[in-house]
């Protein structure tokens, strides 16, 4: 099979939410010494957009959009340990994201991750309950792009604000872009605190993540 | 009037898979008191992982030493909101973080301004049993916010009340403060007022707070609500079945931490599981599922003689129009039919989106209604009057007679807000929509309503206790 082919074959499985195709398809690239590189792009990389089409044009809902995820995801971890030549992957840029100090919904939080990552982002995912020194100390050591705080609750909110503060009091505010979520969340209160932005859900933060890092 | 989706058999088949998943999965509980008194009375605990797994005979002994009614009382002591025993209560938002102040208005976050606004409000609906605070106030720091708004809230009412506990620093002074009205220790666990509410987050874990707060409530043996908001094929499976049996397993889970902290302290069944959007990506209020769902946890809940509490009643509509009214009035119609004791929040707009007067007006007409729909009607010889209809005959009208003078204003509902006018009176008179008569109705409860006050010296000894919070519990940081 040429590499042509099979990119177009690993965008239909995708598109097609064929797991077992995937990594059948991923395991073959690797088998034969494809460049992965070319693999993850033009094969993964188009599968998940043509994903991202279908879910626009309301014709895919969120579990579809977040298998199709699901699903390149397992199968890059599969073929990035085998990229070519020391090339690493070029991503969009780097994330942290965390849900923050004191609250234990992480499913949203993890959502956002997840559609990132299926977007071309590189996401450090430090789960629920993070307190807002950590989220920074691994943004930093990570020298991350964007730093991602989500809140569920009218009490934890709060702690958004005090990551942009201890930002700030180290004088690195500049360094990261902060974006905010959560169901109490609104723009007004990414306002009151200071961040750089808020999206209402998942393929917004995409959005949002890319236009903050003019992408 | 009655409703029910479940069989027996299809009773029996959720209670045991709830069972199973409690014995083969368990749950996550992240209090080590609570852990150590689960692996004393023999259940399977791993305490690095902070996962317990429940066998079906611990679960059921912890369930049978629940206790299965209880009452509120409010300020006014025959202001009461009972339990278990085939009432049906009404309350509004515990709190929401955002406010609407008119419809046409933007969303706003709560002030403790808005807790009195809101409060106030709700003593004056007569259906409304239990005023929530249905704000939280933005401005006041988390550590004794609500503190204040328990203050608050009972000095606007002088009915039972509900608004959201924090954690168990601040439920200590919340403890105080129901104390301190009821004069004794003794008074106030004869007398509760209000109760916390142990929210399991699905799948299948819990908050620690949530649980640690319950330590000081259960002095005064205070009764708790246990309400997981399961979300099919989000948070639970995509299907009615499997949501159904893990949001029961969740529930039966938090009945046993209540009975290991202490035995007999009554409990509310919440059966608030909901669906997902998959679209929106957000959690549906009010779609058909939830009209199921809410009538087969009614089920359940009352399978295990509990009271029970549902979400219905409410709306994903953002302003109260004909999408308000559907949801509302068919879901809650549903879930008052199939028998649970409490049924809201009310005046949420939207998914917990903001709290709304507006929409709380509109739904107080609706439970009128609803309340109407669920009446006794009478089938006693005299309600048949076969000897009117005699009398009457064929060709003739009933609208004089004694008969219907005695009887029809028992036998037909009144609406307060409702459009049945004759075509040009009701243009004549401004052709309004229901959406315009809310707000007048608002309109005139905030101006005309006052609640009884609270006794100087109580308020001063309850503002003292806020303070201490205050004091005791500001952060250094």
């Amino acid at each position: 099979m040429s590499q042509e082919n099979l990119y177009g074959e690993i965008s239909d499985a995708i598109v097609n939410l064929n797991e077992d195709k995937a990594r059948e398809l991923a395991n073959k690239a690797i088998d034969e010494n494809f460049n992965i590189l070319n693999v993850i792009e033009e094969g993964f990389g188009a599968g998940i957009r043509r994903v991202g089409e279908l879910w626009d044009a309301g014709e895919f809902f969120l579990p579809e959009l977040m298998r199709g995820a699901k699903i390149m995801q397992d199968c890059l971890d599969l073929l990035i340990p085998h990229l070519q030549g020391g090339i690493e992957r070029k991503t969009l840029g780097k994330v942290v994201i965390a849900t923050i100090e004191g609250d234990i919904h992480s499913i949203g939080k993890t959502i956002v991750a997840t559609m990132l990552r299926a977007y071309g982002f590189e996401v450090y995912d430090l789960g629920a309950d993070v307190p807002a020194e950590k989220i920074i100390d691994e943004a930093i050591e990570k020298n991350v792009d964007i730093i991602g705080v989500s809140a569920l609750l009218t009490t934890t909110m709060l702690g958004q604000k005090k990551v942009i503060e201890i930002l700030k009091k180290k004088g690195i505010s500049n360094k990261f872009k902060v974006i905010l979520g959560g169901a109490p969340v609104t723009s007004k209160w990414v306002e009151e605190c200071g961040a750089d932005g808020y999206a209402e859900n998942a393929v917004e933060a995409v959005e949002l993540a890319k236009s903050l890092l003019h992408i | 009037m009655i409703a029910k989706v479940l069989t027996e058999q299809q009773i029996n088949k959720i209670h045991q898979t709830s069972l199973e998943i409690l014995e083969r999965i368990g749950v996550i509980i992240p209090h080590d008191e609570i852990l150590s008194r689960f692996a004393e009375r023999g259940a399977n605990v791993d305490m690095k992982d902070k996962r317990v797994r429940i066998s079906d005979d611990l679960v059921m002994e912890l369930l049978s030493k629940a206790g299965k009614n209880f009452t509120f009382y409010g300020r006014n002591l025959s202001k009461k909101a009972e339990f278990g025993v085939g009432k049906r209560n009404y309350n509004t938002s515990g709190g929401q973080a955002l406010w609407i102040d008119n419809i046409d208005n933007k969303r706003r976050y709560s002030s403790l301004n808005d807790v009195t606004t809101a409060v106030k409000f709700a003593d004056a609906l007569e259906k409304i049993t239990i005023p929530g605070a249905m704000a939280d106030p933005h401005e006041l720091p988390v550590e004794w916010r609500c503190v204040a708004v328990a203050f608050e809230t009972i000095k606007n009412t002088t009915k039972p009340i509900i608004f959201w506990f924090h954690d168990r620093a601040s439920a200590k002074f919340i403890v105080d403060i129901i104390i301190a009205l009821r004069g004794d220790e003794k008074k106030a666990q004869k007398l509760p007022m209000f109760h916390p509410l142990l929210e399991p987050v699905s799948p299948l874990s819990f908050p620690f707070n949530g649980i640690d707060l319950l330590f000081e409530t259960a002095r005064l043996n205070m009764p708790v609500s246990i309400g997981p908001m399961a979300q099919m094929g989000l948070s639970a499976p995509a299907t009615i079945a499997g949501t159904l049996a893990q949001e029961n397993a969740e529930i039966l889970a938090g009945i046993c931490i209540t009975q290991l902290i202490r035995e007999g302290i009554p409990v509310c069944y919440g059966g608030i599981c909901h669906a997902f959007d998959m679209k929106t990506t957000q959690l549906i209020f009010s779609g058909p599922e939830q009209a199921i769902f809410s009538v087969a946890m009614t089920q359940m809940g009352k399978y295990y003689n509990l009271p029970v509490y549902i979400n219905v009643g409410l709306t994903d509509s953002k302003r109260p129009d004909a999408q308000a009214g559907l949801e509302c009035g068919l879901t809650l119609a549903l879930g008052t039919a199939a028998g649970a004791d409490i049924f809201g929040h009310m005046g949420i707009c939207g998914v917990d989106q903001a709290s709304s007067l507006d929409f709380l007006v509109m739904q107080s007409e609706i439970i009128s209604y609803v309340e109407s729909i669920n009446r006794e009607v009478t089938f006693e010889e005299e309600a048949f009057a076969i000897d009117i209809i005699e009398k009457v005959g064929p060709k003739g009208s009933f609208l004089d007679k004694q008969h219907t003078v005695e009887h029809f204003r028992n036998e037909l509902w009144f609406p307060t807000l409702l459009d049945r006018e004759y075509y040009d009176t009701w243009n004549n008179k401004g052709a309004s929509s229901m959406e315009k008569r809310c707000r007048k109705r608002k309109e005139e409860i905030l101006a005309t309503h006052k609640p009884e006050l609270l006794a100087d010296d109580v308020t001063k000894e309850l503002e003292e206790i806020v303070k201490k919070a205050q004091r005791n519990l500001t952060s250094s940081a």
